[in-house]
């Protein structure tokens, strides 16, 4: 299926930002104690617009055949990124991802 | 730091922690000065946070951007959600990031919001993005202000729904006023 122009965008927007974000959860782990709790705040409330937003709309669209294969590749890297980095999210208390992890 | 608006940031902080702690309801004249406060207080121009994420090989300010470079909260959140985002309109520009965050506090169809955010309480004021939807927008416009620090913390675009405040992390929430 070809998706709009629009739809893409948004695809390629949230898989690229979703990925860099998730990539830099280590470090983010590793400073965390150091971050003044206003950082920490601004973290925690940044990663939950990801979840909330980006991510779940990133499974609609998988969902409903919207990606193409390179794209859906991405997308369960992207997955398997996060499940991965449950053990962190749950240590720093992010918002855990809302949607499945595997089919 | 009081620049305008007719009260101190510890009087309104104070009608913000009575409404959230007594139930009071606010007068509109109340709301309003808490609202006025809150619009001139902006991101923390010495606070600094990393460019993590996404942030890492922008161009900005003639230089690319390191992982571990620091910036003020204002830029990071604008290149976040809008620059890179495209959450607000192509070509919106820091200045018109942060205006258009104060138009939307300042605007009386906002919904006001107070909550409980990892143990401290927040202000958070919404609307529907409407004209400030950009290419990759959502729904809505939200913006966090965080009663510890007297500043913003973050300002995006919430997808309908508002799935962002059903956040566990996110307690006692009280509207002071829906968003119409």
């Amino acid at each position: 299926m070809v998706a709009p122009a629009a739809i893409t965008a948004r695809i390629e927007r949230s898989l690229t930002a979703l990925l860099a974000e998730v990539n830099d959860l280590a470090t983010v782990g590793a400073e965390w104690q150091s971050l003044p709790e206003w950082n920490q705040a601004s973290i925690a409330l940044d990663w939950s617009h990801l979840m909330a937003d980006y991510l779940t709309e990133l499974d609609n669209f998988y969902r409903s055949d919207a990606m193409t294969a390179d794209q859906q590749a991405r997308f369960n890297v992207l997955r398997g990124q996060l499940t991965t980095s449950l053990p962190i999210i749950a240590r720093l208390n992010l918002y855990r991802p809302p949607i499945p992890l595997d089919d | 730091m009081d620049e305008g608006g007719g009260g101190s940031s510890s009087e309104t902080d104070a009608l913000i922690l009575e409404a959230a702690q007594t139930a009071r309801v606010l007068t509109v004249a109340e709301l309003q000065l808490v609202l006025d406060q809150v619009a001139v207080a902006g991101f923390d121009p010495g606070a600094r946070e990393r460019a993590r994420g996404s942030l890492a090989g922008l161009r900005w300010r003639g230089q690319v951007l390191r992982g571990a470079d620091m910036l003020p909260p204002a830029d990071a959140h604008y290149l976040r959600h809008a620059a890179i985002g495209q959450e607000w309109p192509a070509g919106t520009t820091l200045e018109g990031y942060v205006t258009s965050i104060r138009a939307v506090i300042l605007d009386e169809r906002s919904g006001v919001l107070i909550s409980r955010y990892q143990a401290a309480w927040q202000l958070t004021i919404l609307r529907r993005s409407a004209e400030l939807q950009g290419p990759l927008g959502f729904a809505w416009v939200l913006l966090d202000y965080r009663l510890a620090t007297g500043h913003w913390v973050t300002a995006y675009q919430p997808s309908r729904g508002l799935l962002v405040l059903q956040d566990p992390r996110r307690t006692n929430l009280r509207w002071l006023r829906r968003p119409r």
